[in-house]
């Protein structure tokens, strides 16, 4: 048997991709939207990094990272650096005497 | 179709080997997917278990500021909480609002989200607080569920797999099983047609069906030789009886017709009577080699001292041979003793040493003689007669077997016969060997492994050889 035989025979057929994926039904409920993944939020976390007032590069970094995918509508990517710099931030007072 | 054992074996093979691979598939589900499955609700009950602390520690202003530092902090992106407060309205979290198909708590309820625009699946669970207020904890389960598709499909595919492996095997077996049956079965039905010659064909692999090939030869070659045997016998007891038979009715017919007085009728009747006797004889020593064979016997052995027993045969003996003009000497120790059946092993020995006396040559020596050697018992009977040619001494001991230098000696061949049968009735073997000139016949038997206790009154008394007599008549 060829490899490229072996690879189709292996390839998911469509039916059981189907049969695979989670049940759609018909009255499924609507989506909720989380309010997490929204600018507004991206500016609320920019808002509360700025207010620590930190020095750290990495700290800095991250903020001007995140403030900048937020702004060019990456706004889940962005969220993600603005939450490690407050994990950054969170862990460093943490350590602080 | 099921009644055929091919497909049956075939069908069980298929079973054993999907249910092999079904129960293969069903450990790694488990071992895959339904860990993550398990993880995601074990973080759930954790991060839960924290809030509802927190609640209890500090309140609804406790539990505000706990959501939204670890929502701040997620850096997995894949937190979900919502608390409404007892009219139903968010008070906190990122759900946004109540969703009403989580009514129930302790229930994982799978949610349809929607995250920047794009469609997502999260796993929930409700927690009902004191007040009123409800709490909701999820993860966003995205990946988890697509690599749970990709699982399934790939376990699917897999089956597909297996059950292509599954019925080839199930098809190679079917069609190995029917080779071999054919092989057993076309032997059979030649066999069962009159051909005895066929055998079944070895593959040489050395496996369970070579073995059962072999097996079943050595039976067919077992039946061939009996066979052989019997026709053997069938044909013997046709041509040497048809001679007496007809030398009685001759004489009866010649009595019945010629005889001019009663003495003359009743002399010929005799001779008649005389011949028939023979044939009897001759039956009753089928019969008796028949029922030693048969090894009925061997559950009436006792401990017999060959010492006496060879004793009183010699003293019988000796004066035949005198008669003869021979000598018969006697090597044998006063006790030996094995177990076995002394009037068997009598007439055994008796029958040697009639026909040494018949085929020894006027002054000849006859030897019996007896020793033991370890743990056998050797008894032998030596002459100084033609003994027996070499091509003829393997069949010598068969039925009705009459060498050629036996052709012009009375006797019915089945002497040897019986002393072969009486040997191997007590576990040994009769052996014949040319002493340059005569015969040496051997037989050796195991000896009694402990010493001789008090030898029973039954082995050890002088005891008349009652068959020695009857030995006459079927000699070798």
């Amino acid at each position: 048997m060829t490899r490229r035989a072996v690879m189709l025979l292996l390839a998911v057929p469509p039916w059981l991709a189907l049969s695979a994926a989670p049940p759609v039904l018909a009255d499924e409920p609507p989506s909720f939207a989380l309010t997490t993944d929204t600018p507004a939020y991206c500016a609320q976390l920019v808002r509360q990094v700025v207010e620590r007032h930190s020095s750290s590069v990495d700290v800095q970094r991250l903020l001007a990272e995140g403030r900048e995918l937020c702004d060019r509508g990456q706004v889940r990517g962005g969220i993600r650096r603005l939450r490690r710099a407050l994990v950054l931030l969170h862990h460093r007072a943490a350590s602080s005497p | 179709m099921i009644r055929s054992a091919s497909l049956r074996f075939a069908l069980l093979f298929g079973v054993v080997f999907a249910a092999s691979a079904l129960a293969l598939v069903l450990f790694l589900w488990l071992s895959t997917a339904g860990l993550l499955d398990r993880q995601v609700e074990a973080a759930i009950n954790a991060d839960a278990q924290g809030l509802v602390e927190r609640w209890s520690e500090g309140g609804i202003p406790s539990l505000l500021l706990t959501i939204q530092d670890r929502l701040a902090e997620n850096v997995d992106d894949d937190a979900i909480y919502e608390v409404s407060d007892p009219l139903g309205a968010t008070v906190a979290g990122n759900l946004g609002r109540w969703p009403e198909r989580v009514a129930r708590p302790g229930v994982i309820y799978e949610l349809q989200v929607s995250r920047a625009g794009t469609h997502s699946v999260a796993d929930v669970r409700r927690y009902d607080l004191p007040g009123g207020f409800r709490l909701l904890v999820g993860r966003d389960v995205r990946g988890r569920v697509q690599l749970r598709q990709l699982l399934t499909s790939t376990l699917l595919s897999s089956m597909l797999v297996v059950a292509l492996l599954g019925t080839a095997g199930a098809l190679l077996i079917r069609n190995l099983f029917r080779r071999m049956v054919a092989e057993v079965s076309a032997t059979a039905e030649a066999i069962a047609g009159g051909d005895l010659t066929p055998r079944v064909r070895r593959t040489g692999g050395g496996d369970e069906f070579d073995r059962m090939a072999e097996s079943i030869n050595t039976m067919l070659e077992r039946i061939a030789k009996l066979m052989d045997g019997v026709r053997q016998v069938s044909n013997a007891i046709a041509h040497d009886l048809r001679t007496p038979i007809t030398r009685a009715r001759a004489r009866l017919e010649d009595a019945a017709l010629h005889a001019r007085s009663e003495a003359e009728l009743r002399a010929g009747v005799e001779r008649a009577v005389a011949d028939l006797d023979g044939v009897t004889a001759v039956f009753q020593a089928l019969m008796r080699i028949a029922e030693i064979e048969v090894g009925a016997r061997r559950s009436a052995f006792a401990e017999v001292d060959l010492g006496p027993l060879l004793a009183d045969l010699a003293d019988l003996y000796g004066a035949v041979a005198e008669e003869h003009g021979l000598t018969l000497r006697l090597e044998v120790p006063d006790t030996l003793a094995i177990l076995g059946d002394r009037d068997l092993l009598q007439q055994a020995v008796a029958n040697l040493l009639d026909n040494a006396t018949k085929f020894s040559p006027q002054g000849g020596q006859i030897t019996l003689c007896a020793t033991r050697a370890d743990r056998i018992v050797t008894l032998s009977v030596a002459d100084q007669g033609p003994g027996i040619p070499e091509a003829d001494r393997p069949r010598a001991a068969e039925r009705f077997f009459r060498g050629e230098t036996a052709r012009n000696t009375p006797g019915s061949g089945l002497g040897l016969a019986l002393v072969q049968a009486v040997a191997v009735l007590h576990d040994g073997q009769l052996a014949l060997e040319d002493t340059h000139p005569g015969l040496r016949a051997s037989i050796t038997v195991p000896a009694m492994t402990a010493a001789p206790p008090n030898i029973t009154p039954a082995s050890s008394a002088p005891h008349p050889p009652e068959n020695a007599a009857l030995s006459s008549t079927h000699l070798r």
